[in-house]
Order: structure tokens, then sequence, then C-alpha cells
């Protein structure tokens, strides 16, 4: 390449995709002796697996030649743990002597649940950074509760037809939240294109449901009278559907919906970001994924993770609107981990 | 004297410049920044763990940042200049492959013994610490539900349900605890000659099995076959080694335990109740010969019962009983000791 035509003053634009370096044979070593020492250890080496994880994958993505970087640190991590341990175990405690400060307990969990999906968010964010800068995350009390419980628990009572209302609105909470150098975020949603999504999923799976439901139908039970072999079968429809749905719809919606977010999002002072995961390909990633997890009772786990990170990263990119330098940000001190692990352990799903 | 490529980063920001810092034998670093010189001993900087191939974060007591990729040369500073640290210790086992299968053969092992020793092993142990009728209102809802589902009134003959009856006292009293067995008496529908124990010591015999007995004594032999499962505990043990397996397969599999980690699961679990199985068989042959009833009885009960329902299913790894002829061959095994 020639670049003497290049005035380094002149910002062109440019394309920078990511790309991620992890490889499936060194994970899997990293992988498999965390296992073996967390085991050994009884669980207290899970701090230090968990940071020598985030930070194989934060550091083997590359944007523009810089890696990300993972903060987080072991001590950090443990002491997290063990208060979400406490709490837990405070939890079944509780609802084990009676059944209704079980009740009680989760009725303050609820109350608390969007605090600590904000303390989770910000935690994350704050030891995380690219190119010496942190992001951070600022949420609010009462929209994270409509974003993490209220919208999510209407929808099914709406049918879902609440759904794309509540995904636009997490979406749109966790963008306008996010900041890197203490520049937001920002993206404009349109409803259209999320109910357009869901829509399409509906149709795919009422379709791929009816298209099973004929093979059941023709299909003939070989030696028995077709009446006695059919409800064996039919047995097993809500659970085919089920599978079907968490297998390959969510996979789908989210990778159509992480596009449309991406596309949209503009970090403040003009830099956009493009997203452009295939549905089909990512539900395929994702089931394949589970299948050969499964087959191999967990061995391939490293390999499947690498497999999914490579591709998302592949897939996106960022299209600079200067060269970064004028981000700078304050070193956060005293992160408290305690957050970011009671959603972790309670199975708290963060993201869009 | 050695050299590090990297970029190097004032104090929180983003501005990089491309440098080659020198680090000489005295162990000082320096580089040249567009902001001026910057120098530090090693022993000064903070230097992140290395893992796998990821860039390493030097960072300066002012705060300046040099990141670098030259992972081998930051070990070999590292060693020389600051005493050796747990986060090289597990890169060097990490790095190896040797290490990683030797890990692979320990988390085998340790799997191994978990599903094969851990779990019946923390299942017997939780099973028995229960008190005796924490299961008994579930009981009532399984007899319930089998009810409304398979079972039909017992039309066998009053006399006949009071003979069984008898029978059941009869070797429940051998077992040494009397009143707490119960039996009931029900048409068996669909899945004709068979037998329940209900971890309250409530025990289901069906019209068809008794029919399909030749004599007493057969009968005899699975009321025994029964208590063994009550007695033992088989049902609250059943439920604990559940749960276990639940635990155990969301550490192995995460999420995967709950899709595909099905099959796994099931396969461990009937492995678990054929042990049940032939642990009550040889709990029945005590019993038999303690009221002195042939154990053979039970054995050609056993084959009685699977003529009647016709071939052994396949897939003998997802059975929840051992095959006839197995359990045949163990009872006379037993029997003649």
């Amino acid at each position: 390449m020639n670049d003497v035509a290049v005035t380094p003053a002149a910002v062109t634009p440019r394309t920078l995709v990511f790309e991620f370096r992890g490889q499936a044979g060194q994970y899997f070593r990293i992988w498999i002796v965390n296992m073996v020492l967390s085991i050994l250890t009884l669980g207290i080496y899970s701090a230090w697996a968990k940071v020598r994880t985030k930070r194989y994958f934060y550091g083997s993505t590359v944007l523009d030649g810089a890696s990300f970087e993972y903060h987080g640190t072991p001590w950090q991590i443990l002491k997290g743990r063990l208060i979400a341990v406490a709490v837990i175990a405070a939890y079944y405690g509780a609802s084990y002597v009676n059944p209704l400060a079980g009740f009680v307990f989760l009725g303050v969990w609820l109350v608390v649940l969007p605090w600590v999906a904000n303390l989770s968010l910000r935690f994350n964010a704050r030891v995380s950074s690219y190119r010496n800068v942190r992001f951070d995350f600022v949420g609010g009390y009462w929209r994270a509760l409509l974003a993490f419980l209220v919208l999510p628990m209407l929808s099914p009572l709406t049918l879902f037809l609440l759904a794309p209302v509540a995904h636009r609105y997490l979406a749109r909470y966790l963008v306008q939240g996010y900041r890197f150098g203490g520049r937001p975020f920002s993206a404009e949603l349109r409803f259209g294109r999320f109910y357009l999504i869901y829509l399409q999923v509906a149709g795919t799976v009422l379709l791929g449901f009816l298209l099973l439901l004929g093979v059941m139908v023709v299909l003939p039970m070989p030696g028995r009278p077709q009446s006695t072999g059919m409800e064996i079968y039919f047995a097993f429809i809500p659970a085919i559907l089920l599978y079907t749905i968490a297998l390959l719809a969510v996979p789908f919606v989210r990778a159509k919906v992480r596009n449309v977010v991406f596309n949209a999002l503009v970090l403040e002072g003009g830099h956009r970001f493009a997203s452009g995961l295939g549905p089909w390909r990512m539900a395929w990633i994702a089931f394949s994924n589970l299948l050969v997890i499964a087959v191999t009772l967990g061995l391939m786990t490293p390999w499947a993770r690498i497999r999914v990170t490579r591709y998302v990263a592949e897939r996106t990119a960022v299209y600079p609107a200067s060269d970064l330098s004028e981000f700078v940000s304050a070193l956060p001190q005293g992160q408290q981990a305690f957050g970011a692990e009671l959603a972790d352990m309670a199975g708290v799903d963060i993201g869009i | 004297m050695q050299r590090l490529g990297g970029w190097l980063y004032p104090a929180g920001s983003a501005r990089r410049t491309t440098v080659v810092a020198s680090v000489d034998d005295s162990g000082e670093l320096s580089v040249e920044t567009p902001d001026g010189a910057l120098r530090a001993h090693w022993a000064m900087l903070q230097v992140s763990d290395r893992v796998g191939d990821i860039p390493r974060r030097l960072t300066f007591p002012g705060g300046e940042v040099l990141e670098s990729a030259d992972n081998d040369a930051i070990d070999r500073m590292e060693r020389r200049w600051r005493r050796r640290r747990a986060g090289a210790l597990l890169h060097l086992i990490e790095q190896r492959w040797r290490w990683a299968l030797g890990a692979v053969a320990i988390a085998g092992v340790i799997g191994w013994l978990t599903v094969t020793q851990g779990v019946p092993y923390a299942a017997r142990r939780i099973a028995f610490a229960l008190p005796a009728d924490t299961l008994a209102s579930t009981s009532a809802q399984t007899l319930a539900a089998l009810d409304r589902l398979v079972f039909h009134k017992s039309t066998l003959p009053e006399a006949r349900q009071a003979q069984v009856a008898a029978l059941l006292a009869r070797v429940a009293a051998a077992a040494g605890v009397p009143a707490r067995f119960r039996l009931e008496s029900r048409d068996g529908g669909r899945i004709g000659a068979n037998a329940f124990a209900l971890p309250d010591g409530t025990i289901v015999v069906t019209d068809q099995l008794v029919e399909l007995a030749e004599n007493d004594e057969q009968i005899l032999a699975v009321l025994a076959h029964e208590i063994g499962h009550v007695d033992r505990r088989h049902g609250l043990q059943r439920m604990a080694q559940s749960a276990a397996l639940a635990l155990v397969a969301l550490f192995v599999l995460g999420d995967v335990s709950q899709v595909l980690g099905v099959l796994p699961t099931t396969m461990i679990e009937s492995a678990y109740s054929r042990d049940f199985e032939r642990e009550a068989d040889s709990h029945a042959i005590d019993l038999l010969n303690a009221i002195g009833v042939p154990p053979s009885s039970l054995a050609r009960f056993l084959e009685r019962l699977q003529a009647s329902h016709g071939r052994e299913p396949g897939l003998s790894w997802l059975a929840s009983h051992p095959s006839t002829p197995e359990r045949v061959r163990a009872i006379w095994n037993r029997a003649q000791r």
C-alpha cells in the first residue's frame, strides 16, 4: 500500500473490524486447569479461574491492533462470591425453616434485583478497558426495574405482544447506560424493527412446528395400529416445541436484535458501529455447539466458546470518527464485585 | 540490553505511541515518548500475569502504560528482576499439553468417583438422615396419580386380598417392622402384572401379579423384594440422587444440561436404579430364608413375569431393572452361598 497520499491530519473514513485471536487448544488448557484447580480447592480457585478466563477472552479480542483488557482481580471476585453465597444460603436457610420466610425473601429479592443488576453492569463495565480507557455503566433504579422485571413480566400476560417493546426498552436502557471514557452511547431504536424480528421468528417457529406435526401424522408407526402409536408422539410435542424455541429461536432473535442495536449505535463524537450476524448461522452455531458439548461430556466447551466468540467478533466493526486519541478516563477505585457475582449466581441473564 | 516493542499510553489516555523500550543490565527500563523520556526500574513496574499469548500491560509508577505482546521477553525480565510469582507457574502449567491431559485424567477420575461413589453415598446418607415419614404425602399423591392414570379398582375377591395382606404381614414380621407395611390391591390395567413399593410402606400389588403367581411362595418373594425397596429407602435415595446429579450436570455441562444433558443423567439414574433392584433382590433372599421359603421362588417368578411381558426391552443401559437372566443368576448364586 502506498500511504504517501494520506495526510496525517485528515481523518480518513476507516472500517475497523474486530478480530478474535483466541485458540481452542490454548483455551482448552486454561479451561481444564481452571476446572481441576477449582475442584481441588473446593471452589476457591474459581475466582482466579474466572479472572484468567475473562482476561484470555478480553485480551484475545483485538480492534485496530489493540486488545481489550479485563481488570477485575481474583480477590474482588472471591469476596463478591462469598457474599453472594451467603445471601443465597440465607435464602435456602430461611425457606427451609419457614416457607413464608422464603416468600418474604423472594419479595425482597425482586425489590433489590434492579439494584443488583445495575451493580453487576457497573462492575463489569468498570473493569473493562480498551486502549487504556475504561468503560462504565450509569443506570437508574426505576428504569432498571422496568427493563429487567416489569416489562419482561408483562409480556407473557399480553401473549408476548409486548415482547418486542420489552426487548427494545432493555436494549435502550443498556445502550444509554454504557460509557467509554466517560462518553455516552446512544442508539435510535425503532419499534418497527423489533416487531418485525419477533414476527419473523414467530412465523418461522410456527411453520417449522406445523411441518413437524405433518411429519408425525404422516409417519406410520412400525408394527402397530396408528391410533395407539400417536399418543406417545404427541406427548413429546410440548417438549419439542420448547427445545426448538430455546435452541434456535433465542439465538436467532439475539443475533437480529444485536444487529439492529449495533447498526444504530453511536458513541459520542460520531463513532459508529456495525454488526452483521447471520441469524441462521448463529442458531446453527448455538445448536451444534450444544450437541458437541453434550456428546463430549463437556470437553469441547472451550472449542464451542471460542467458536461463537470468534464469529461474533469477526462480524462486528467500528467506524471511528477520529483516531480515538481524545478518549481519557479516570481510574476507578474500590470496585465491589458483589452485585456481579450475585447476579451471576442467581442466574440473572443480563444482555440484549 | 533487552528491547521491548509495544504501545505507550499516557496515564488514563487512549493516545498511543509506538515505542521500543530498552531494559539495561541493571533492570532499568527506559523509553522515549512524545512527552519526554520515561524511566523506571523493572521491579517498580506493575506487570499483568501471562495468560496464553494475550498482550501484557506494564504500568509505570506514574500511571503510564506500556502494552506489549512480547510475552517471552517480558517473562525473561520478570524472572530476572522479580521473584517468581504464582501467575507464572499457572501459565507454565497451562502451556503444556502434558499437564492439560493430566488434568483431563484427574477430572475424569473425580467425575467417575463422584458418579459411582459420591452421589450414591451422599444419597444414602441423606435418605437415612431424613425422618422415615418424609415422603408420606408424596406417596399418597403418587398412588392417587397412578390410580387416575393406570390402575383400576381391584377385581380380586376380598378373601384373596386378605390372604395376600396376611402374606405381607408374614414377611414384614420377618423384616422386623410388621406395622409399617400396608397392602393395596389394584387392577394393573395396561401395565399388567407388577408390584410397587411407595416410600411410606404402601405396597401395591396388581391383580394380574397375584393371578400370575403359581403359589403363595412366589407372592411372598415379590413382597420381600418390595419390602427391600422400602427398607433400604430407595425412593428417598432416588430423589436425593436426582438432585445431586442435576447439580453435577450443571457444573459439568453448564446450560447444556437442561437440554441434552437429559440422556447422560437418565443413563446414570438407570444404572442407580438397577443397583437398587439388585439390592432389593438380595434383601428379599435374606427375608425368604428367614421365613423358610426357598429363594428359588423369586427366580422362578421373575421368569414367569418376563414370559408374561414378552421379550426383554432393548437398550440395557437405559433399563430400570437388570435383565431377568442376570437377576435369576444372581439369586441362584446368593442362594447357594
